[in-house]
């Protein structure tokens, strides 16, 4: 099933993300005769402090996909967010649990969701203490500006 | 994603198309078994809906009937019309799990074409035949007493999906019992154990070919017709009734004046109705005439126990009333 599922998955990505253009800037595989390896660049979205920034993510398909969810990271200290390991870059969605796992969703609405991480973090379940606890008690001028400050140091790391 | 398409693999739809219920978004069979298996629960990988049924065939859904998997006992089979119509109207839907032909023993109607001994000739002069006979039946395992085949009658319908049609095609020389190739393959997959598909469900010997015979094929129908002893019969007829009660002659000669003294109330009843609305410029057509005329005495000769109770009741008067109103609700209102 993984195989020719991935070959459609490869498909329906090209023809449809140029409707998503403002959002995912690439989507595709590193390697186009190895469809289990993807990678995938985002756009910060508007009134958030990602603006004007593009973020890389790794995504590895497992022969289990799609019965068993991608492995997605961001780019090792390259993401400051609450529910983002800054060291790792590995991400906690929800969708990416094998419990809330459906093989409906695909490469490209996995992107999406991760899209809408960015601006709506969750703090019930962060990787990133100390961002999340500043959102806690709703600093949010503190957290956008710690973030900015991440953000524009990246170069130096 | 277009709606020909699986959700799981992306895939087109061929004929493996099965439906969840309630929810009724379709998948492969292959991909939403293998999906349930690997998630800890049975819920629809769309909405998210926890799935009770699985329907094997997408055409199934639309025709009214189809082989039904049950998510947590297994397989079984039933009409699917009641199913729908029960889910919507937001009952639980009723599972047949033995549909025993014979148990029912409903009210005869009174039909004067049907008071014949009901010989064979007679229903083929009906224009069907009666070589050919399928039974209604609930679950996988049809018991033997419900249904008696004799040399003349033979039951063609898939002992899996209970349907009848042109590709019935494999056959179990031991016990008779017919099978569709597709409801067979569908089987055994389900039971994880594909290479079972050839072996009878009864009995477990090897299967051989059918071919569907060419001639007219009289279908059984629970709701006019009967089995009595392996002969399909008007199920509302009185000749149906005196064999299926072993009833003797003049018992049943009993019985028919019983029939017809009630049924010329009801009759006298109704022409007097149409006449007063001929009067007023309305027409009673013919079809709810009969109607109206059967409904009646049937309900009257359940009152009066199949016995003439003229002492008793005031059937004129009791007809008069079931008439009116069954007219009225027939939209004669005026009367």
């Amino acid at each position: 099933m993984s195989e020719r599922r991935l070959l459609k998955e490869y498909q329906v990505v090209k023809k449809e993300l140029g409707n998503h253009k403002n959002i995912i800037s690439s989507l595709e595989p590193i390697d186009s005769d190895d469809l289990t390896n993807w990678t995938a660049t985002i756009l910060g979205p508007p009134n958030t402090p990602y603006h004007g920034h593009s973020f890389d993510l790794r995504i590895h398909l497992t022969p289990e996909y799609p019965l068993k969810p991608p492995q997605v990271t961001f780019s090792a200290y390259k993401m400051p967010h609450c529910n983002i390991e800054f060291k790792t870059g590995k991400i906690c969605l929800n969708i990416l649990d094998n419990a809330n796992w459906s093989p409906v969703w695909n490469l490209l609405t996995v992107v999406l969701a991760i899209y809408q991480l960015l601006s709506d973090p969750v703090t019930d379940s962060p990787l990133n203490i100390d961002l999340s606890n500043i959102l806690k008690i709703k600093d949010t001028s503190a957290y956008y500006g710690l973030i900015e400050y991440y953000l524009n140091n990246k170069s130096d790391k | 994603m277009s709606d020909l398409e699986c959700a799981i693999c992306f895939e087109e739809f061929k004929e493996d198309r099965c439906a969840l219920n309630p929810c009724h978004h379709t998948f492969h069979l292959e991909c939403i078994r293998i999906w349930h298996s690997y998630a800890d629960d049975l819920k629809c990988p769309t909405c998210r809906t926890e799935s009770e049924t699985i329907t094997l065939g997408f055409e199934g859904v639309s025709d009214g009937y189809g082989v039904i998997i049950n998510l947590r006992d297994g397989f079984y089979v039933r009409k699917l019309q009641e199913f729908s119509e029960m889910t919507s109207v937001g009952q639980t839907p009723q599972i047949i799990t033995d549909f025993n032909i014979n148990q029912e023993v409903e009210e005869e109607e009174d039909n004067d074409d049907n008071e014949d001994s009901g010989d064979d000739h007679r229903l083929k002069d009906e224009g069907s035949g009666v070589d050919v006979l399928v039974n209604e039946m609930g679950e996988l395992s049809i018991t033997e007493n419900t249904v008696r085949v004799p040399s003349t009658t033979r039951i063609l319908q898939c002992n899996i999906c209970g349907e009848i049609d042109e590709s019935i095609n494999e056959c179990c020389d031991d016990c008779n019992t017919l099978y569709h190739d597709h409801c067979l393959r569908s089987l055994a997959i389900e039971i994880f154990q594909p290479q079972s598909w050839e072996l009878c469900v009864q009995c477990n010997k090897k299967l051989g070919k059918f071919n569907m015979p060419g001639e007219d094929v009289r279908t059984f129908n629970p709701d006019s017709s009967k089995i009595v002893n392996g002969r399909l019969r008007d199920k509302n007829s009185l000749a149906t009734e005196r064999i299926y009660h072993n009833m003797h002659l003049d018992e049943f000669e009993t019985l028919r004046t019983v029939k017809y003294k009630i049924q010329e109330h009801v009759r006298n009843v109704l022409n007097d109705f149409k006449k007063r609305a001929k009067n007023k410029g309305i027409s009673i057509s013919t079809a709810d005439f009969i109607f109206v005329n059967k409904f009646v005495s049937r309900n009257l000769y359940q009152i009066s126990e199949y016995k003439y109770k003229a002492n008793e009741i005031d059937y004129d008067g009791e007809a008069k009333k079931q008439v009116l109103h069954q007219l009225i609700l027939l939209g004669y209102t005026n009367i």
